[in-house]
């Protein structure tokens, strides 16, 4: 009699053991960018990315191998030529395009169990998916030392942080060989450079110069550059600069980028403009068109570690002329986003623009 | 009988398509030289009256002539140059002074793209002095009192040097001091030869200065003729519908309503 | 008398010559402003060996310059018709549905049209006469009260029309690349100013204002009821509406290149009129004169205070509303 009572406590103290096992194999905890602790039961299947800027967040998450069987929707992204994840998504067709600023009932009617989104879309839109009970996780993706934070974050969303050290160490070595190199340079004989961003406002062309904060300017003096727009201390977003500055500056370089103009056509443009002929860096042949290919390498998408090796090697040539870029930009796709040769001569070769050579 | 300086002919008026008829077959005629008072209540058509003989509505039936000629041949310039008009009243919202307010007057003597010249400077003056305001005075217009404004007006239709001058009411909201002076300076202009034709509802401006007096009623006119002709008991008292009797008081005819 | 009224315009005629003095001056000046080598002036031995500092002030400063002082007169002067016929001192020369007419137009350009700018000056120009075309349309429609009234009445509909369309597409405007352009086309500004945007206008601007300027002193009279305009051998809708188009033609045309500029034909009038008294023969003038002098002076401002430039709208707005306070809390005085 007393053995069976003992027995049966045994089996269900076992089998509580295994269930707190088997629980705790499957349950997932990640923290995102702001901090939050979001605790999973089973790893999400059906995430949806969404809000403005989700461009970056959905190439950082494609980086990881699982990432197409467990995305199921993302809004519409307006940056850039073409569709990227057409390309590294084989299932893309089957997925849902949601409209710009979609609202939280329309994605919850899709039923995910994870919305990932920038961390200023908190207050527009993760809310309110919050309320209605759908874990939501934030990310920032500007700066290098945010991307290695938000990739580790992804790479236990994603149960692989093998993955995520990977691709971290990938970013670190690169990083790491442009700045031994430029480390030597003293301030003041660091080159300076204008870094502009051209657009057609109101049906006017406008250069633009960007925040401090913004990737755009950390590259630049990653690179060991010296941004000359820094003095301005411009607000939240692009500045818009006359003709009669960009000449005060008399920078060394100047770089040019354009999000919905070629800018391969914009940068010949300028070269033959009869004011800009008369810039320093135009008639020293050091103005650039910054490289592109779905999306511009200058943007916190996975691509600036493209834009930094190509900016320093713009800078310093001597000091980076054994560094092959369209080599550079094969082994990136192939490692990051699993592309191969042909997959690469297919989708990337064609799609390149700038100054490459 | 003179050529009279300003004739109407069986007019008739209706404001719209489907108004009812303000005038029915009026004819009028103007000497030159006289002041005619045109009597009547109000809503009879006075006014409407006067902004058809100035050109500014036009009848559905009937002729005007001026001088002998039709009205509708005379240039605008030259119509501005022959007849002015001194409203009932006018809403000035502007800080004009006196003399820039006058010097409006002198409009149908310039051409459009021609602005005023030393010698419209001394005439709108010497009209400002003939109701006796001082062209000096720099005070914005929108300070002065009802009366001071009537006279203003009538200082910018003198500036016109006008030979018809119509005037809408011009004793209605002046006092007693006021009405005598607008009285005078009527007499005055016509006796410079200026013809004048104002419209009131009150018989005494009529026998205070006037030389022909119309009767109007039910947009037709009742009677015409001197003060003494028209100005009787009967016709009065058909023309207000109300009983009035006419005495003289002083060898001057008084109207009396209650 | 005589005398006395004679040495008044005396005043105010010196008071003209030395505003217009102060126009050409701080002008010639502008071309010397900017933040090209440094922020501030050049100086002319500089500009003598510096090549690009000759062609900036060729290509970008004097076109620029002539641009902003034809907006300020034209807003000017336009702003003082508007506030004379209407007689209303809070009215501007785009209320007529003119403004929110053009920004239309550069909206639908921006976002359906491809965004070139001659496709968006062309299409803000003819919005802001179809605006006006509307208001005088629903104006004749509306049965009661005078032409005054009525006028009012339909411009501030049409432009409360205009305004829902141009929310409308700001709405549908896809937030990072077209909605930006939009929004700053509404702020206004002339950073974009070439020899071209001065020729466009340039046929349109100089016979507008040359007619409001030999019209000036039958503006005066154009402000008295209808009978009295007529029995003064003046013809009130002609004549008005020949000041009017002009009016509302110069700022259709300079509001497409510039955007919308606000405060200008509301305030310089203002001016205008405390300085030169109300005879407009002298403050229209005075108007055209003031309002380029600020308009001027603003652009400058935009230009050269900040390394990025700032929006003309923003400044003229400030400047602008600073000094409406200071005049509606000033005594008035009696121009003596």
């Amino acid at each position: 009699m007393k053995k069976r009572r003992t027995a049966y406590k045994v089996t269900v103290l076992t089998f509580f053991l295994l269930a707190c096992m088997v629980s705790s194999l499957f349950g997932l905890e990640v923290t995102d960018a702001l901090g939050r602790e979001v605790s999973f039961e089973r790893p999400p299947q059906r995430i949806v990315i969404a809000g403005r800027g989700l461009l970056m967040v959905a190439d950082a998450l494609y980086l990881f191998p699982e990432a197409p069987s467990r995305v199921i929707a993302f809004e519409k992204i307006t940056l850039g030529r073409e569709n990227f994840l057409s390309v590294v998504d084989p299932s893309y067709t089957t997925k849902t395009v949601l409209p710009i600023d979609v609202g939280a009932e329309r994605i919850a009617s899709l039923h995910p169990d994870l919305v990932l989104m920038k961390s200023y879309m908190q207050r527009k839109l993760g809310n309110s998916l919050e309320t209605l009970g759908i874990p939501v996780l934030y990310f920032d993706f500007e700066t290098p030392d945010q991307y290695e934070r938000d990739i580790r974050a992804l790479g236990h969303l994603m149960e692989n942080d093998e993955r995520s050290e990977d691709i971290i160490a990938f970013y670190r070595d690169r990083v790491r060989r442009v700045e031994e190199r430029v480390k030597s340079i003293a301030e003041q004989e660091k080159p300076r450079v204008l870094f502009l961003y051209y657009s057609e406002r109101g049906g006017s062309r406008a250069f633009n110069v960007p925040p401090a904060a913004w990737m755009q300017t950390i590259l630049v003096e990653t690179a060991g550059g010296f941004p000359v727009w820094k003095e301005i201390r411009a607000g939240q977003g692009w500045t818009r600069v006359s003709f009669e500055q960009i000449a005060a500056w008399d920078a060394d370089h100047i770089f040019i980028t354009s999000y919905f103009t070629d800018v391969d056509e914009v940068t010949g443009r300028l070269v033959d403009d009869s004011l800009w002929k008369s810039l320093r860096a135009v008639r020293e042949n050091r103005i650039h068109a910054f490289p592109t290919d779905y999306y511009n390498w200058d943007l916190p998408d996975p691509r600036w570690i493209l834009g930094l090796t190509w900016l320093a090697s713009r800078l310093y040539p001597e000091k980076f002329s054994d560094v092959d870029m369209i080599a550079e930009t094969r082994t990136f796709f192939r490692e990051l986003y699993f592309l191969e040769d042909d997959g690469y001569n297919r989708y990337i070769r064609d799609m390149l623009g700038g100054d490459l050579p | 009988m003179k050529k009279p300086l300003m004739a109407l002919q069986e007019l008739s008026f209706r404001y719209g398509t489907h108004g009812a008829p303000v005038l029915r077959n009026l004819s009028l005629n103007l000497e030159e030289g006289l002041v005619t008072a045109v009597l009547g209540p109000n809503g009879v058509g006075k006014t409407t009256l006067l902004y058809l003989m100035l050109g500014w509505l036009h009848p559905d039936e009937g002729k005007l002539m001026l001088d002998g000629r039709p009205l509708g041949e005379y240039g605008q310039r030259e119509r501005g140059q022959w007849m002015s008009l001194v409203p009932q009243r006018e809403h000035i919202p502007f800080e004009y002074s006196m003399l820039e307010y006058v010097l409006l007057g002198r409009a149908p003597y310039l051409r459009p793209l021609e602005s005023p010249v030393e010698k419209d400077i001394r005439i709108a003056s010497h009209a400002l002095e003939s109701v006796g305001l001082d062209p000096g005075d720099r005070r914005p217009i929108t300070k002065f009192s009802g009366g001071e404004r009537q006279l203003l007006m009538i200082a910018r239709a003198l500036a016109q040097q006008p030979r018809i001058i119509l005037l809408d009411e011009p004793t209605s909201h002046l006092d007693l001091r006021n009405k005598r002076m607008l009285v005078d300076i009527m007499r005055d202009q016509a006796a410079e030869g200026v013809t004048l034709l104002f419209t009131t509802h009150e018989p005494e401006v009529a026998s205070a200065c006037a030389n022909r007096v119309v009767l109007m009623r039910d947009g037709r006119i009742l009677s015409f003729g001197t003060v003494d002709e028209v100005m009787q008991e009967n016709l009065l008292s058909t023309t207000y519908g109300s009983d009035i009797t006419v005495s003289e008081v002083h060898g001057k005819r008084v109207t009396l309503w209650f | 008398m005589l005398q006395r009224s004679g040495s008044t315009h005396a005043v105010s005629g010196r008071i003209m010559a030395l505003l217009t003095l102060g126009l050409l001056a701080v002008c010639a000046l502008s071309l010397f402003l900017g933040r090209y080598p440094s922020a501030g002036f050049i100086s002319p031995a500089a500009l003598r060996e510096d090549e690009l500092a000759r062609g900036l002030i060729v290509k970008l400063r004097l076109p620029r310059l002539l641009v902003s002082l034809l907006l300020g007169m034209s807003l000017g002067a336009a702003g003082q018709v508007f506030q004379m016929l209407f007689a209303n001192p809070l009215v501007e020369p785009g209320f007529l549905g003119v403004s929110q007419g053009a920004a239309f137009g550069a909206g639908i350009a921006v976002l359906y049209l491809g965004n070139a700018a001659w496709v968006v000056q062309a299409m803000a120009a003819v919005c802001a006469f179809c605006g006006l075309l509307f208001t005088y349309v629903l104006a004749h429609r509306i049965r009661f009260g005078g032409w005054i009234l009525r006028l009012v009445l339909a411009g501030i509909s049409v432009s409360a029309l205009f305004t829902a369309g141009v929310g409308v597409l700001k709405y549908v405007a896809d937030p990072l690349h077209e909605l930006p352009e939009l929004t700053f086309w509404l702020l206004g500004g002339l950073w974009h100013a070439t020899w071209l945007h001065f020729y466009s206008i340039l046929p349109v601007v100089v016979p507008s204002l040359a007619i409001l300027c030999s019209l000036r002193w039958r503006l005066n009279i154009l402000t008295l009821s209808d009978e009295v305009v007529h029995s003064l051998g003046v013809s009130p809708g002609r004549e008005r509406a020949v000041l009017l188009g002009a009016a509302v033609a110069a700022t259709a045309v300079v509001i497409s290149v510039s955007g919308i500029v606000g405060w200008i034909g509301l305030i310089v009038p203002h001016i205008a009129r405390r300085l030169f008294g109300v005879d407009t023969r002298l403050s229209l003038p005075g108007s055209m004169v003031i309002g380029g002098l600020f308009t001027v002076i603003c652009d400058d401002i935009a230009r050269t205070a900040m390394a990025g430039e700032i929006p003309l709208g923003i400044l003229t707005s400030m400047l602008g509303a600073a000094f409406f306070l200071l005049l509606m809390s000033q005594r008035k005085r009696i121009r003596t």
